[in-house]
């Protein structure tokens, strides 16, 4: 089950709601805890407990962790490791069965990767280095935390929540008219983004990976779509994880905040998957020692980091891909602060356009079939089959008014709009926004009922 | 302005609810249906978890039984063509595309491995069953070729690889036709239409047929319709007009269905009023179909291996033999054929036509 599914919309979500808001106060992290579970379930039966026992080890080891303080650094690294460990043994399956039987002449399948595997461990994790730095408190509920760590708006492809942006809401947490309405329209602009947008710029990208010989016109549609469904398919899936959370009560941090518009890399993945690059910032990057050593050691601990980023993205023999896709942010990064950053912040425009060209060839690099099929892809951008070629010009028209629509939707100004009209003409909201509302679902559903599976993209991470 | 927050926020939750509410519970009270006329398919039934090899299987068979059954899918479908079509602009909706009211496929890209195969299938079929007998070919254009489409099939392509794959002679169509010969919201072309497609086979075969003028044909209506890229492309279109041909020597043709062993109408208005009205020729879709021409001068005979089309080309041409065979390799393997030895005997006095629309050659194979 997934949140742009008729199971999801028609039947669980509204199901789940009358439940939830006939629920006792105490009792409502129980039932959420039991839905959470079997949306995931739905989707990822044979692993739920995976899940679970990654909820209950983390648990345990915060207990403790906090219970025995002397032993706690070894704890943690047990934990750690555990935790790392299990993330590596099922993202890299493809790798190290392909070995052994390479070794032995078995032919033993590699395992499937468990849904939303890297978004919860990073979670479960921050949770139990948080404990042992003394920054979170101890949650002595076993369920109560299970509840934060199988929470389904934000369990399969986040936003990041760390435990201490919930642990006040596990308890205590408000629910008003405002919250709820909000969240739902939220959650209705995330559905819209994902089906109405990132779907159908995924079908422009899917022809030209069906053409036999496209030019660099189509090559071009396909960099520019790709970018674009990315961010409409990620980010559409945070707001509906970010409005759902809003409707039970909860307050997720923002993952997104319009990336297109940096002016430079940094500023980037200041707006870029927030949680994540939050998450490498204060658990890697800043233990390595940040910014505060040597020039040298700081590139160098720049560049762990996005290695580590592009890893994280990685998995089965693809891997390569993400990595170098990592390092080159890395390496970019690194310019900047040497002396790029400088260029840009004299000259925003540059800048801009830099992170537009670094964004478009770093996802051809993310989207293509292993280190063969990028160069294939890069050779394709640059002409190697021709310039331009009917199929690509028929598909550039075809597609213009999603893609300019996609291009606005990725600024502010569609914000900035909806603001400026509430200010000036709230009434015309009050009426404009249920409207709108209802039109975006009923769309969305029309796309929904008819469409072929489209797994959201940040799934196989 | 509190007020008028607290009602957009009233206004906005209400709307949500009662939209999920509305199509959840009208999900569950509607009567599942077996099968989508517009689609042309079956739809999902409730999955039975016996049935599938695992829980992630029936998950997903619930998800694809609930689209399947969702209350107003029709309507819904239609909603997302208008939608991508009107607000969207996109050229095609579900790889279909409407121009000035004429809908149509988007032939795109071109699958040579498909053409190939099945060429090279008809070949072996020819070069089995009928090495001394005279072959022809004709293809028969997608409608969209006379659309001034910006995608399609590549022609000249295609008349190289029948020249290079099948020892046959080509009766060109492309010339004979245009876009008003096809229906609207279909892929057929029209029978009343079909005289320079008559007259280019008249003029290539041996049968004994008159010119299209002297043919005597009158001109019947079955009905109005709506053909089969209405339902798939679900866009706004008019209804069709479906006519057809007839005159004596049709009237006196007897069709047998080899499928079923039982005789049938050329006409069959009665499959005129089912799920595809096209079935009004010959009576539909069948591996094998006999024509039997009780008044003809000679004891020639065609052997007609076609899809869809052929089925309303044939009887025109049926005066000019004593006997026409269907043959639809799409519903019978060549392997079969010799079962039906008797039938498909064959001389040098035997045409034998390939008869096939480009897009069936495109997008599926044959046998």
């Amino acid at each position: 089950m997934v949140f742009s599914d008729t199971p999801f919309l028609f039947e669980f979500l509204p199901i789940l709601l009358i439940l939830y808001y006939l629920t006792p106060r105490q009792a409502k992290n129980y039932l959420l805890l039991v839905a959470s579970l079997l949306f995931y379930f739905t989707g990822e039966p044979k692993y739920t407990f995976l899940l679970i026992a990654s909820a209950l080890g983390n648990y345990l080891f915060a207990l403790a962790i906090e219970g025995f303080p002397r032993a706690k650094k070894p704890l943690l690294i047990v934990a750690v490791v555990l935790n790392i460990g299990t993330l590596v043994f099922f993202k890299f399956s493809e790798l190290w069965i392909g070995g052994l039987n390479a070794l032995f002449g078995t032919q033993w399948e590699p395992l499937s990767l468990p849904l939303g595997i890297s978004f919860y461990t990073f979670q479960a994790m921050s949770y139990t280095i948080d404990v042992y730095r003394g920054d979170a408190k101890l949650q002595k509920n076993p369920f109560a935390f299970a509840t934060y760590l199988c929470l389904f708006p934000q369990l399969i492809a986040g936003p990041i929540v760390r435990y201490t942006d919930v642990d006040e809401e596990l308890s205590h947490r408000r629910h008003t008219l405002q919250e709820f309405s909000e969240g739902l329209a939220r959650f209705t602009v995330g559905l819209a983004k994902k089906v109405i947008l990132a779907n159908n710029l995924g079908v422009l990208c899917d022809t030209f990976r069906q053409a036999q010989s496209p030019s660099a016109a189509f090559g071009w549609l396909y960099a520019v779509c790709y970018a674009l469904q990315i961010y409409f398919d990620f980010s559409g899936y945070s707001d509906m994880a970010i409005g759902l959370g809003r409707v039970f009560g909860f307050k997720f941090p923002e993952n997104f905040d319009y990336p297109y518009i940096s002016g430079s890399i940094t500023e980037f993945w200041r707006r870029w998957h927030k949680t994540l690059s939050g998450w490498f910032r204060d658990y890697v990057y800043i233990p390595l020692g940040g910014s505060r050593v040597s020039r040298p050691r700081w590139m160098l601990n720049l560049l762990i980091v996005w290695a580590l980023t592009g890893l994280w993205h990685g998995s089965g023999t693809g891997v390569m891909n993400f990595i170098l896709w990592g390092a080159l942010y890395g390496v970019l990064l690194c310019l900047e602060k040497l002396f790029l950053g400088k260029l840009f912040a004299k000259v925003r425009p540059v800048g801009h356009l830099f992170v537009i060209a670094v964004t478009l060839f770093g996802f051809v690099l993310f989207g293509a079939d292993g280190l063969s099929g990028t160069l294939s892809d890069l050779a394709i951008l640059f002409g190697r089959s021709g310039l331009t070629d009917p199929a690509a010009l028929y598909y550039w028209r075809s597609g213009a008014v999603l893609i300019a629509v996609a291009v606005i939707g990725a600024t502010p100004l569609p914000k900035k709009c909806w603001d400026f009209l509430q200010r000036r003409a709230e009434g015309v909201t009050a009426v404009l926004q249920p409207l709108l509302v209802v039109a975006a679902l009923a769309i969305s559903t029309a796309y929904i009922v008819n469409s072929t599976f489209n797994p959201f993209l940040y799934f196989r991470f | 302005m509190k007020i008028i927050s607290t009602i957009r926020h009233i206004a906005t939750a209400v709307t949500f609810c009662l939209f999920v509410a509305f199509f959840g519970i009208a999900v569950w009270l509607s009567p599942d249906k077996d099968y989508s006329v517009y689609e042309r398919r079956p739809l999902e039934q409730t999955p039975v978890y016996a049935e599938t090899e695992d829980l992630s299987e029936y998950f997903t068979l619930w998800d694809t039984y609930l689209s399947d059954q969702f209350y107003l899918r029709d309507e819904l479908r239609f909603l997302k063509s208008i939608f991508a079509h009107n607000v969207l602009l996109q050229k095609d909706v579900n790889g279909y595309y409407s121009d000035d009211g004429s809908l149509a496929e988007l032939l795109y890209p071109m699958n040579d491995a498909n053409i190939i195969a099945n060429i090279n299938l008809l070949e072996e079929v020819r070069n089995t069953h009928f090495p001394n007998s005279p072959a022809y070919y004709a293809v028969i254009p997608d409608k969209s070729y006379y659309m001034d489409a910006p995608l399609g099939l590549d022609y000249h392509e295609i008349d190289r690889i029948f020249r290079d794959g099948l020892n046959a002679s080509a009766i060109p169509l492309r010339d004979t036709l245009e876009l008003s010969d096809y229906y609207a919201t279909d892929i057929h072309w029209k029978q009343e239409n079909l005289e320079g497609v008559y007259e280019a086979l008249r003029s290539a075969l041996n049968g004994d047929l008159p010119p299209f003028g002297e043919a005597g044909f009158t001109e019947k209506t079955a009905g109005e319709f709506y053909g089969v890229l209405y339902g798939q492309a679900a866009l706004p279109a008019d209804r069709d007009v479906m006519r057809y041909l007839t005159n004596d020597a049709i009237e006196d043709l007897t069709l047998k269905v080899l499928d079923t062993g039982k005789t049938g109408a050329v006409y069959d208005t009665e499959a005129f009023a089912g799920d595809d009205a096209y079935d009004l020729y010959l009576g539909g879709e069948a591996a094998i179909l006999h024509l039997q021409n009780p008044n003809a001068d000679s004891d020639r005979k065609l052997i007609l291996f076609r899809d869809s089309f052929g089925r309303s080309i044939a009887p025109l041409l049926a005066e000019g033999y004593a006997e026409i065979v269907l043959v639809d390799l799409r519903w019978i393997r060549p392997a079969y054929l010799s079962s039906f030895s008797d039938l498909l005997s064959a001389d040098e006095s035997t045409d034998v036509l390939f008869l096939y629309s480009a897009q069936v050659l495109n997008s599926m194979k044959l046998g």
